[in-house]
């Protein structure tokens, strides 16, 4: 077996996923009964029968986390919803202790696997003392057949630059496709489906690898055109949160496509009335309040699959119904609406809410929307999926400019790896106490700690408006 | 770009050369033997059919090969150049640069690195051979996209968007911004300082957006739904209110695209979303009141019209399960002129009865309103069509089709010529008689025999003077017996007991030479004779009773049969006959 990384190894899907549920079904027994009890026991004899298997037929045993991939053995485990929920609490119980990767020895016994995951199960020490610390724990019960280490780089030897540039030129190749099919749809040509593909190919790849790159772009707002700009952060968006519960790669693309064309439609809204500001009286919310039926209409023009894209034609026909089907186009043949179009919807309200080129509305603060969509009427938003948007961008999303108790001023640039931390993001300092402007400043995660009192270091007070210390937010995040 | 996991694999080659443990130490000789396997695969996809047991050989060899690889290494990473795969910086494949060249085919697609792990010659490898495949034999498909959707467990790789604009603009934010500048105003955060402000309730918070199993469950049953969903239906429900709700400019649209949207829905043999739409566009036709949605509706019908008729005739198990009644009853009804020669020649032939007894009455119906539209069918040179059309015509009684089908006798196909004299039966034609008579010199014996039959049933006395001429012309035993026989009883059913001297004549009388008539002549005049219970008729059979001809001794014998078993009935007695 492979020493270096997640490269080869030859091992039945359903056997990983098995294993990683049996490593979780494990941990959490041990959580709620003691050893002896018969459940404990259960699940301990299923997981070593399960490594052992693997340990047998593959030479060996090794678990990885790269990104928002798990690999047992190196192959990707593939994970769909069913799963998602166990591996994803599994992933997230190792990545709060810091654990990337987990070796195991053919010589490991129930003991070994009894003193190992009674430390998984107990609460991590917060910030980057983490795997330390629970080396030190199974230094301390003498489990040396286990290894554990950090995660192992995902992104070549340039490391985050490169990512952010490859984000970058994702996004920026993103607006242009969605400008040039645009542009083309309104001069009544038929839109060739392989730019647009590709686009999405390159979105849901990026989100794949790196989720927080590419949600770090959905802050640029410097481009020419605002609709372009939305309509790839609302694919961004959706197919963030689609891969945050799990959702396949062919799914995610589908996903994106209908997110990429949600507002299509309002090519064919006058620009006069589109770009207006202030309230609209009856005759522009007429025409604005139709853009979905055009969007429907026109997604008739793709070419190039083999059928019309019919999720993203009814996601842009749906996106701004309510869950009672009430909202526009107005329903008379009644269905349900698609969760394509209630994500949409979502993703949509976000980054309109939070985009300073809204017509009606000032830009309010990310996490400031969080808290609206939380709070929104019953019926217009799918609640859970409200819940799931604000789980995958914590309380405070990225691109929130917050003050933090110790006075310093900080943009959130991701969320908080552990699960657990929803409230404490990866920040960038962008000011210090006393006002001074810090170039380049450094990331921090508010979870660390301060060694010597052992509690964290830095606690967002609140979020505050940018603005107000002429703070462009992508200077710090995209 | 860099996609996908190809970054790591990168590392842990990095890491594996630096180690000194590159796996396959020697000059590539193992990965180029691999490709060229690989390709003689691909190379058997593009010469034999798909299935042809010799791509399973190619492939299986190319495998082999692969597994070989596996004793020295967990993966081979190809950078793919424009002309050549390079291993390890070795060329491990090169050709001149051309749509047959496999690296350039990566290449042009924006594919740069790819890799094979383990596991990949098991099942995955036919499945890229016929990518490949197809994508060097031209196939219209962007390989890149193609390979993304399959999502092949074991293969992975990294490319660049080959249409990006060399001078896409990228963003450029600024990481030093704000470099030695200070905030001078500090009000907010030193407040904030101050007061120790915490945002309030961040426990509560957090619980309220961390998900559960439950939701997770919630959110994995909706996935099915949506994966699930009636995507067309629900793409046609949307359109139709649309149809209903908007203007009549809106309507046109809806009904454009409903012309490139229904055949998809034939293509797929959705019936039920096919009658759906026509049924509601006709209601909603009907509710605007409307008379350019109304003709809207109308000329997409028509359009559509011929296309419906085939989709429902299809036969089932060409195409998978056919129509509900329900459907049918839809799609018949709103089926327009324009499937009148689509009907006609498929009803015949449709396997399932109830659905061609609803087709036939959506024909019916039609050629009714439309008696136009078939008869002008009737100087088409499909003689099927005509032959069909020219029944339809008959059982419909279409008098004003008559000189069209008189027309269709100088046919020289004997099935127009067959259905024509039948349509013209039924309708009732005042030529008929003229008609039928010529008909009896048919070249062909189903119209003679058709002549015959329609002859006495329809003006017996004309036909007993006709037959009589027939029987009794020399052109009788130029027929088949069974033909002659069948003139015969003809004869005998038009004129009854008055074709006896005839018929006794034909059975009896000898030339002056004192020769007989043919066999099957005399024979058939016997059978004639046995129909016609009276004496005279039996006189003559009697007396023929000992025939010397075989044939004709047997036919007399079963004629008197019948008059064995038949009432005396009136007619010329024997003596008249003498």
């Amino acid at each position: 077996m492979n020493e270096h990384g997640p490269l080869s190894g030859q091992s039945d899907n359903v056997v990983g996923t098995e294993f990683l549920s049996s490593l979780y079904a494990a941990t959490k027994a041990l959580q709620i009964y003691p050893d002896e009890n018969q459940v404990v026991r259960d699940a301990l004899a299923q997981l070593e029968r399960l490594a052992a298997d693997l340990i047998k037929h593959e030479g060996g045993l090794a678990v990885w986390l790269a990104g928002s991939f798990i690999f047992v053995n190196d192959l990707r485990v593939r994970v769909d919803l069913t799963d998602y929920a166990t591996l994803a609490a599994l992933r997230e119980l190792l990545r709060g202790h810091g654990i990337g990767r987990i070796t195991v020895s053919s010589e490991v016994t129930r003991s070994d696997w009894l003193g190992f995951l009674g430390l998984v199960g107990h609460p991590a020490t917060p910030g980057a003392a983490a795997l330390e610390t629970f080396e030190e724990g199974l230094a301390e019960i003498g489990v040396s057949v286990i290894d554990v280490a950090a995660p192992a780089p995902l992104f070549n030897p340039q490391g985050e630059a490169d990512t952010i540039e490859a984000a970058r030129r994702t996004y920026a190749s993103s607006v242009k496709a969605a400008r040039d099919m645009m542009s083309n749809m309104v001069t009544g040509k038929a839109i060739g489906a392989r730019r647009a593909e590709r686009a999405i190919l390159g979105l849901v790849d990026q989100v794949l690898q790196d989720p927080a790159s590419i949600l770090g772009m959905v802050t640029l707002r410097d481009f020419d055109d605002h609709s372009y700009i939305h309509s790839v952060n609302v694919a961004i968006l959706s197919v963030a949160l689609g891969d945050h519960l799990g959702f396949s790669r062919e799914q995610l693309f589908q996903l994106g496509f209908a997110g990429l064309f949600h507002d299509i439609g309002k090519i064919l809204i006058p620009p006069d009335v589109l770009n207006k500001k202030g309230w609209l009286n009856e005759e522009e919310w007429d025409k604005v309040s139709q853009h979905p039926d055009f969007g429907l209409l026109l997604l008739f023009n793709v070419e190039g699959f083999q059928e019309p894209p019919y999720r993203a034609m009814l996601a842009a026909y749906e996106h701004h119904m309510k869950t009672d089907l009430s909202g526009y186009p107005r329903v008379i043949r009644r269905r349900r609406q698609g969760l394509f179009g209630r994500i949409i919807a979502v993703a949509e309200a976000y980054d309109a809410a939070v985009s300073p080129h809204s017509k009606q509305f000032a830009p309010s603060s990310p996490d400031e929307v969080i808290r609206q969509l939380r709070e929104a009427e019953n019926n217009q938003f799918d609640q859970m999926v409200v819940k799931a948007f604000a789980n995958m961008m914590g309380l405070y999303p990225v691109g929130t400019t917050v003050i933090l108790d110790t006075g310093e001023l900080a943009v959130v640039v991701a969320k908080n790896p552990s699960a657990s931390a929803l409230s404490r993001p990866l920040v960038r300092l962008v000011a210090q106490a006393d006002g001074a402007r810090i170039a380049n400043g450094p990331i921090r995660d508010l979870t660390e700690a301060d060694p010597a009192t052992g509690k964290v270091s830095r606690t967002i007070s609140r979020s505050t408006d940018p603005a107000r210390y002429s703070i462009n937010i992508s200077d710090y995040v995209a | 770009m860099s996609m996908d996991d190809s970054d790591l694999l990168m590392d842990a080659d990095h890491e594996l050369a630096q180690a000194g443990a590159s796996p396959l130490e020697d000059d590539g000789a193992g990965v180029r033997e691999f490709i060229t396997a690989l390709i003689k695969a691909v190379r058997a996809t593009q010469t034999y059919a798909e299935g042809n047991a010799l791509i399973a050989q190619f492939v299986d060899s190319a495998a082999e090969q692969m597994a070989t690889l596996w004793e020295r290494t967990d993966h081979v990473t190809l950078t793919v150049d424009e002309d050549r795969f390079l291993w390890q910086d070795q060329t491990v494949y090169a050709k001149e640069i051309g749509p047959a060249n496999l690296a350039f085919m990566f290449f042009r697609n924006g594919i740069r690195v790819i890799s094979f792990l383990q596991g990949f010659e098991q099942d995955q490898l036919a499945d890229f051979v016929a990518i490949i495949g197809a994508g060097l034999r031209g196939a219209d498909e962007d390989l890149l996209a193609t390979l993304w959707h399959r999502d092949l467990d074991a293969f992975q790789m990294e490319y660049v968007d080959v249409a990006e604009d060399e001078n896409l603009e990228l963003p450029q934010p600024d990481r030093n911004a704000g470099e030695g500048e200070t905030i001078e105003d500090l009000e907010e955060i030193e407040d904030v300082v101050a007061s120790g402000e915490l945002p309030p309730d961040e426990e509560e918070a957090v619980a309220a957006i961390t998900l559960s199993e439950a939701d997770y469950a919630y959110l994995n049953r909706e996935m099915e739904a949506e994966w699930l969903r009636p995507l067309a239906r629900d793409v046609t429900l949307a359109l139709l209110d649309q149809f209903e709700m908007r203007d009549v400019t809106r309507r046109k649209q809806v009904i454009d695209i409903l012309r490139e949207f229904l055949p998809l829905q034939f293509s797929k043999r959705d019936f039920s979303n096919v009658a759906l739409i026509v049924t509601e566009l006709q209601l909603l036709a009907n509710k605007t009141g409307d008379e350019e949605t109304q003709e809207l509706v109308t000329s997409l019908l028509k359009d559509m019209s011929e296309a419906m008729a085939e989709l429902v005739a299809e036969p089932e198990d060409d195409g998978g399960p056919g129509p509900e009644a329900d459907e049918v009853r839809a799609l018949a009804d709103a089926l327009q002129s324009e499937a009148i020669p689509t009907l006609i020649r498929a009803v015949p032939a449709v396997a399932n009865q109830r659905t061609q007894h609803q087709l036939m009455e959506a024909l019916d119906r039609l050629v009714q309103a439309h008696p136009e539209s078939v008869q002008d069918l009737l100087i088409s040179q499909d003689s099927v069509l005509v032959a069909e059309s020219a029944r339809i015509i008959g059982r419909l009684s279409l008098k004003s089709a008559e000189p069209a089908l008189v027309a269709l006798m100088e046919r020289p196909d004997h099935q127009t010529r067959q259905a024509a004299i039948g349509a013209l039966i039924q309708i009732g034609s005042a030529q008929i008689s003229r008609l039928l008579k010529t008909a009896l010199e048919d070249e062909h014996r189903d119209i003679r025999m058709t002549a015959v039959r329609a002859l006495a049933t329809l003006d017996p006395d004309a036909a007993a003077a006709t037959l009589a001429d027939v029987v009794t012309g020399t052109s009788i035993r130029e027929r088949e017996a069974s033909e002659q026989m069948s003139l015969f009883k003809a004869y005998a059913e038009a004129a009854g007991p008055k074709a006896v001297p005839v018929l006794a004549r034909l059975l009896n009388q000898r030339s002056w030479y004192g020769s007989r008539g043919a066999p099957t002549v005399r024979a058939g005049a016997a059978r004639a004779l046995g129909l016609l219970h009276d004496p005279a008729a039996r006189k003559a059979l009697d007396k023929a009773a000992k025939d010397k001809d075989d044939t004709v001794r047997n036919a007399v014998r079963v004629a008197l049969k019948a008059h064995a078993h038949a009432p005396e009935a009136d007619g010329p007695g024997a003596e008249e006959i003498e």
